[in-house]
């Protein structure tokens, strides 16, 4: 009978596995994820949403990385060399790019993310908290802003070439399941840049709720890195008054000329905001853009396991400074191993493709990354004032020399040409991302080097080859999306 | 179970009894080939229900008429019949049924006569995997299994093995089949961090455990595995014990292994040659200025260290040659060594197993080993309770390199000059000034392990409700840990200046448990039922943590402890849960026709709520004509059965959470965050295959000629598609289940008996061919890299600009302008993109020859492909005329342009600038292959020496793998398969097929082993 009880008692224990279900049984939440209903219902998930936007705006596709030296390839004419091995950068730099080319499609897809992210917080405002919600509203329209400005100034044709141009499809409410709607066209030009002069407008005013100056409101933006991008913009729309204007509330907000570091040296590889910067990308050992192949420090260094040293200075660069002029001061000493051994602006790479003239603004892949310095804003300060006449908060003489004066570039100027700001504008700025802007207002050239299709030809300003493909992706996925003509 | 199940059937067919005068009549039966008794045989009076059953000596003794007729049955040997004829000792021996029709598949949840089956399923048995040196089984079923496409990884070992069952059903779902063990649905993706290829956890079992391997390829075999089965089912049999004595088994096998082919890349004086005409072509001179460089030497003075020679200097021809081809790939070695105890009681049986293997690859750093015990034990408790366990232990170690794609895979090392000296001649230690990373600076001073421990097993339990009615329930578990430690030196470029080290754990449990009844009745006398009816669910968890730290005292130290700087740290979870009701019925009339229904209800957690399940039917009929009256025991005509099967099943192998709308953490600079990861898709839904197969099984001449033919069109619709939507949404791709895919293709399979007797001849050829087609995508264009999904086209073909060869007159390099005509261009971003290739293969299969003779055994087999294209996607570098410094091809400097009128394929080569440098079909080459995939030459002692040393048995034997290989392809292997980073059952590894990236060739291996049995 004991044979029984077992038989019994077995079969009542797989009997019960046998009926074991019920419907709850297959309802699994993820781990490390939540659904995006939860996210908008709060304070905090709104709170959360906004410190995500802000880590897409620091990843390497946007200011972290392409975004500057984008901008400093496709304008380049030879005083930088580019001899690493990826191609899509070669092709920047030929003036031939791909609409395959995955980093061009990445800089497109991440930050439209970032601003359904800021469209999903924008329209949930009312669930923030009170004494938050214009700070939230002032940082989401901030984010969409410039990012909407960086879409334009790459995707499009520069403003001055036509404000009817295309530009990119500006889209201003979350999504939600995917409907006709969301295959937009192409906005011009001149609708995107309207829509940054709101957006970056609203912020300023929302966000004078928070502290200004350098590294207020954690080192997100505040009213005075607003009106910095506000001063970048109406520069690029050649709304010089304005430009001016704006330039010189940062410049006010930051405490003017003493607030640059005496050494340029030590504006660039900080883990803290200093007294020159009007916004950075924070970065910190666990959070940055890399250092394998991707983020800026990857590309720009060669040091002791930093970098791959692919982009460096050529001859022709050196040619266009004093020689005492400490922006070209080169540290050649094989013992140096991180950038903190490196005192001036330049050094003989040390690393990956070692004995380059390599530039120290790049040295760190989790240092922070200036977007915009004050000498920047001096800069366009004074360009703004000269080519309009005034001489609002300084002037324009005073500006340049203020900025030569800091790195011993020689004699103080006594007068002024477009060309000379321009010129001194490429000095202090060069690898941060200005080149290709500033050759468009100042309606200059590039020359294409060898390699490129067109090597030798002078391509101007205007030119449709220095305008970023609409991604091949986009193009396939969205047939109301026009290619940029020299593409076709 | 097996001979109660034979000693039934034969029961069945047995009439009255017989009278008479009796004689005692006694012997031995023993197997024809090897001369060994054979205990366990049935032997019969026939036309009575009077029999025996051989002893452990194989001797049988039976009171019987003197015109008696003896039946001999066992297994998998023929049935003999022998006239007693008034002796009183009747000796036998008994040989293998050469067709095995009255062989025993397993099929899910229960087993069948495979003469009865009306599905199409492929088996292996053991036999086939003895002494098999590969980490992971399925690369056996390559070449012996028709319809079954495998491609192996590549010379890394412990690599995911990418496995095709009549084609690819899925785009963005997984292709792979489901693999079931012991009744376990057992964990068979990559659980290896993403940052390397992707692993194989089957490389867990050890192939010597293995007692046979189904495919189940048709929807008839596979729908009760419903929402997994659209990619076939691979049912995995270990070994068990059986009643009698305890017999041990040791076997030891030791060899090396070799690079089965290289591909020659320049010396020194060649690469200085071809390299000093690259740049006078665009100098316009070898000593002409051109962009940074005064002259071709200065190039090489700029960028090559140390390449001259230091006591001469001038001349250039003279100095460092190094073969780095050679040194990227080495002789590798096996070890293996197994021992296996099985035997029992009448009411306990055991099979216990232990093995040791340790092997080197090819791939210079990059190693393998693993130590499994196995237990698997039955109990019979009562006589309606028995119960059993299976269960198995592992621990496996991959000393791995980096992936194919990484600056420091060994393969890259090709990519230097032969000038880059490979001993600093400053320092004396390993030169780190060569063109890219020295990879045996990464060799010494990086490592990537990964060490598994896992369990697979279950727990089982039978009971005998009434005679006919049985229940059973299964209670698998399948635990795998896996460690991942990599630590980066400090003189290397990953883990520069001060040391890099990750270090990662996985925990997967996976909670299998099954029940079901099975119930056999006879209606009538001639029509037979069988039927099982169950439920299933399984539970699967997944937990990860990983750090990464850098700046460590010295490459001593190589864990986190000692770090001084956490650069991230993370730890997540994942996991699904299915849950399944399943029926089958069998039906057989008169023994000749056959149907069988069955049916799956699926839910699973990976989808919408209001499509959580799906129902998979499936029908066959099958017909054994042989058994009609007018065929009935036809010698010419053995067997013939024309079999139908159709059916339905799923494929539900997507992300776990593939429905929600979901949003990721993601932090800034130590600010908590999150942001989107996916929109939401709640109608998602599985995929459904619609199979139909046609097929029939045949003998010819007693079953001398015998094999199987099979048709199927195979429709996948609803197909679980990551559709590309606008990115200006905020997001890239949502599931849909949209468009439609389709299989379809002829398998044959013949075996012949070419000579019996003591000089056998055996022969089996299998050929499949197969015809894949997306046939509906809804407009989409799914595009990876080169690779496109388009709808009328098969899937992944490569899609880029198309190679016209070289300009005769000035060497440039032409591609097609547009999309159709013959217009070229000499600017490769102006050409249009055509379809240029196609990775799928039109057919492939495998043709074996086993000879014996006396105690020597011979087994030779070929494995073909062909048909598929490879994107040999190295040759971007390897052969682009120095549009930087990469070391070439052989290739290249035998056939490049030289001189107005040269006819070559690779256009004149252009320092710096490149000519056709970039992605075109000039890096797609045909990649069908023969290959002599397997030759074993075995001898087997004669018994009476080896009873001498108490032994039962002794083999000794060689086996050589990929000893030659007949192709076209230029680069390393044909047989290669994704080299990405990218799990095998995603998306972009469904399509990126063909893809040859630096990746290593199989090994040439050569094994010496010896077997005994006592």
């Amino acid at each position: 009978m004991r044979t029984q009880k077992i038989i019994y008692i077995l079969s009542l224990v797989f009997l019960a596995g046998v009926f074991f279900s019920c419907d709850d049984f297959l309802d699994l939440e993820p781990q490390q994820a939540v659904s995006d209903d939860a996210i908008y219902g709060d304070h905090e998930g709104v709170i959360n949403a906004l410190h995500g936007a802000y880590s897409l705006v620091a990843s390497s596709n946007l200011y972290a990385g392409t975004s500057i030296f984008h901008s400093d390839l496709v304008g380049n004419s030879g005083e930088l060399n580019w001899t690493g091995t990826f191609i899509q950068y070669r092709q920047w730099n030929w003036k031939a790019m791909d609409p395959n080319d995955g980093f061009i499609s990445s800089k497109w897809s991440v930050s439209y993310k970032a601003i359904d992210l800021a469209n999903n917080i924008l329209h949930s405002l009312d669930v923030v908290d009170e004494g938050h919600r214009a700070r939230v509203e002032g940082e989401a329209r901030f984010i969409r802003g410039i990012l909407y400005f960086e879409l334009v100034r790459f995707y499009g044709l520069p403003y001055n070439a036509g404000a009817n141009n295309l530009g990119v499809p500006l889209i201003l409410t979350p999504t939600a399941g995917i409907t006709d709607d969301d295959y937009p066209a192409r906005a011009t030009v001149g609708d995107v840049y309207q829509q940054v002069l709101t957006d970056l407008g609203e912020a300023r005013n929302l966000l004078s709720v928070v502290p200004t100056g350098a590294g207020a409101n954690g080192g997100r933006a505040t009213s005075t890195t607003a009106a910095a991008f506000l001063s970048r913009v109406h520069l690029a729309m050649g709304n010089w008054q304005a430009a001016a204007e704006y330039a010189d509330e940062v410049i006010g907000n930051l405490g003017g000329y003493g607030a640059l570091h005496d050494n340029i040296r030590d504006a660039f590889n900080n883990d803290e905001y200093t007294s020159e910067d009007v916004f950075m990308i924070n970065q910190n050992a666990t959070s940055n853009a890399g250092q394998a192949n991707a983020g800026i420090a990857t590309f720009f260094a060669s040091l002791d396991g930093m970098g791959r040293g692919d982009v460096y200075a050529s001859s022709a660069y050196f040619e266009m400074f004093d020689p005492e002029d400490h922006r070209i001061q080169i540290t050649e000493d094989p013992e140096i191993s991180v950038i903190a051994d490196v005192p001036t602006m330049f050094y003989i790479g040390i690393g990956t493709d070692s004995g380059n003239e390599m530039s120290s603004k790049w040295g760190k892949h989790d240092a922070n990354i200036p977007v915009i310095r004050l000498a920047e804003m001096i800069l366009t300060r004074a360009e703004a004032n000269f080519r309009n006449g005034s001489s609002i908060g300084a002037d324009p003489l005073d500006d340049i020399n203020a900025i030569r004066n800091r790195s011993h570039a020689g004699d103080e100027w006594t007068s002024l040409t477009l060309e000379m700001i321009w010129e001194e504008r490429f000095r202090e700025l060069s690898f941060e991302g200005h080149k290709l802007h500033d050759i468009r207002r100042f309606q200059g050239s590039v020359v294409a080097p060898a390699g490129s299709p067109w090597v030798g030809e002078t391509i101007h300003w205007d030119d449709g080859r220095l305008v970023l493909p609409i991604p091949q992706r986009e193009i396939d996925v969205n047939e109301n999306l026009v290619q940029n003509e020299a593409y076709l | 179970m097996k001979r109660i199940l034979t000693l039934m059937g034969i029961l069945l067919f047995m009439g009255g009894s017989l009278f008479g005068q009796q004689i005692n009549v006694s012997g031995t039966v023993t197997e024809l080939a090897t001369d060994e008794t054979m205990p366990g045989v049935t032997v019969m009076v026939q036309g009575t229900t009077i029999g025996t059953v051989t002893d452990l000596d194989g001797r049988y003794e039976l009171s019987v008429a003197p015109d008696a007729v003896l039946v001999f049955s066992f297994i998998g040997m023929k049935t003999r019949e022998v006239q007693v004829a008034g002796r009183n000792v009747v000796n036998v021996s008994l040989e293998p049924d050469v067709e095995l029709l009255g062989e025993v598949v397993v099929v899910g949840y229960g087993s069948q006569l495979k003469y009865e089956l009306t599905g199409s399923i492929a088996s292996m048995r053991a036999e086939d995997l003895q002494g098999a040196t590969m980490p992971s089984f399925e690369s056996a079923l390559q070449g012996r299994t028709a319809g079954v496409h495998i491609s192996g990884g590549s010379g890394k070992l412990g690599q995911v093995v990418r496995t095709r069952i009549r084609g690819s059903s899925s785009i963005s779902a997984s292709n792979q089949p489901l693999y079931v063990i012991d009744g376990v649905p057992v964990l068979s993706q990559n659980l290896g961090t993403t940052g390397n290829e992707p692993t194989n956890p089957l490389a867990d079992l050890n192939p010597a455990d293995i007692e046979s391997i189904e495919v189940l390829k048709d929807a008839s075999a596979a729908a009760i595995y419903g929402s997994r089965a659209s990619n076939g089912v691979i049912i995995v049999t270990t070994k068990r014990g059986r009643e009698g004595r305890t017999q041990f088994n040791v076997s030891t096998q030791l060899g090396f292994s070799d690079p089965s082919n290289t591909v020659g890349y320049l010396n020194r004086q060649q690469y200085i040659d071809l390299f000093r005409d690259a740049y006078a072509n665009v100098a316009g001179g070898p000593n002409e200025p051109y962009v940074i460089w005064d002259s071709w030497d200065d190039a090489l003075d700029w960028r090559l260290y140390a390449w001259r020679d230091p006591d001469n200097p001038g001349d250039v021809y003279s100095g460092p040659d190094v073969n780095w081809e050679d040194e990227a790939l080495r002789r590798g070695g096996i070890q293996q060594f197994d021992l296996s105890a099985s035997g029992g009681s009448e009411s306990t049986q055991y099979f216990a197993a232990l093995s040791v293997m340790d092997q080197e690859a090819i791939v210079n750093g990059n190693s393998f080993d693993r130590i499994n015990a196995r237990l698997n034990l039955d109990q019979r408790a009562t006589d309606n309770l028995s119960f059993g366990l299976n269960m198995s232990m592992i621990r496996s170690r991959n000393f791995r390199v980096a992936h194919d794609r990484a600056f420091a895979t060994p393969l890259q090392m090709i990519a230097l000059p032969p000038m880059n000296p490979i001993i600093d001649p400053a320092t004396g230690e390993l030169n780190r000034n060569t063109l890219y990373e020295n990879g045996l600076v990464v060799r010494e001073y990086n490592n990537f392990d990964t060490e598994i421990f896992r369990n697979f097993g279950n727990l089982f339990a039978d009971l005998r409700i009434l005679d006919n009615l049985n229940f059973r329930s299964e209670a698998g578990v399948d635990v795998l840990n896996q460690r991942e430690m990599e630590y980066r030196g400090r003189l290397t470029n990953d883990g520069g200046p001060d040391g890099f080290a990750f270090d990662r754990t996985v925990t997967a449990k996976v909670f299998n448990l099954e029940n079901y009844f099975t119930y056999q009745q006879q209606f009538a006398d001639d029509l037979d039922l069988n039927l099982v009816v169950g439920t299933s669910l399984q539970i699967a968890d997944f937990d990860f943590a990983s750090m990464t730290a850098r700046g460590f005292p010295n490459d001593q130290f190589k864990r986190i402890a000692s770090a001084s700087e956490i650069t991230s740290a993370s730890s997540s979870g994942t996991g699904y849960r299915y849950i399944s009701y399943f029926s089958r019925a069998n039906l057989k009339y008169r023994d000749t026709y056959l149907l069988s229904l069955s049916g799956r209800m699926d839910g699973s957690s990976r989808f919408g709520r209001d499509n959580r399940y799906g129902f998979f039917p499936a029908v066959s009929a099958g017909y054994i004509l042989t058994n009609e009256d007018f065929l009935v025991d036809n010698y010419t005509v053995s067997f013939l059965k024309p079999r139908v099967s159709w059916g339905l099943t799923g494929n539900s192998e997507i992300d776990n959470f593939a429905s929600r709308g979901l949003y990721m953490g993601s932090n800034y600079a130590g600010l908590s965050g999150m942001v989107s990861s996916s929109i939401p898709s709640p109608d998602l839904k599985w995929e459904t295959t619609t199979q139909l197969n046609v097929g029939i099984d045949f003998g010819f001449l007693n079953n001398r000629i015998s094999g199987e033919i099979d048709y199927y069109i195979k429709k996948t619709s609803d197909l679980l598609l990551n559709v590309q939507i606008p990115a200006t949404t905020g997001f890239t791709t949502v599931y849909r289940n949209v468009g439609d895919m389709e299989n379809k293709g002829w398998e044959f399979v013949i075996n012949t008996v070419n000579l019996d007797g003591e000089f056998s001849w055996n022969t089996n050829f299998n050929i499949a061919f197969n015809e894949n087609t997306v046939t509906n995508l809804d407009g989409q264009i799914i595009s990876t890299g080169i690779w496109r999904v388009m709808e009328g086209y098969p899937m992944g073909v490569f899609y880029t600009k198309e190679y016209a060869g070289v300009d005769p007159a000035n060497g440039d390099a032409l591609f097609y302008l547009n999309e159709d005509g013959d217009e070229t261009t000499t600017n490769l971003a102006a050409a249009a993109n055509r379809v240029v290739g196609d990775p799928n293969p039109d057919f492939w299969g495998g043709f074996t020859n086993t000879f014996r003779y006396r105690g020597i055994d011979l087994s030779i087999m070929f494995q073909f492909v062909y048909g598929h294209d490879i994107y040999n996607h190295g040759r971007q570098w390897q052969a682009d005329g120095f549009s930087w410094f990469d070391n070439q091809v052989v290739d290249l400097y035998n056939d490049h342009w030289k001189q107005p009128g040269d006819e070559t394929f690779y256009p004149q080569p252009r320092f710096y600038e490149g000519n056709g440098y970039g992605t075109s079909s000039m890096l797609i080459f045909d990649g069908s292959y023969i290959r002599l995939k397997e030759v074993t030459l075995g001898y087997t002692l004669p018994r009476d020496l080896v009873r001498r040393a108490n032994l039962d048995n002794v083999r000794v034997f060689v086996r050589a793998y990929n000893l030659l290989t007949f192709t076209d392809y230029p680069g390393w292997d044909p047989e290669t398969s994704a080299p990405n980073t990218a799990d095998i059952g995603t998306q972009s590894s469904n399509i990126q097929q063909g893809w040859d990236f630096y990746t290593a060739p199989q090994p040439r291996t050569i094994t010496f082993g010896l077997n005994m049995g006592f």
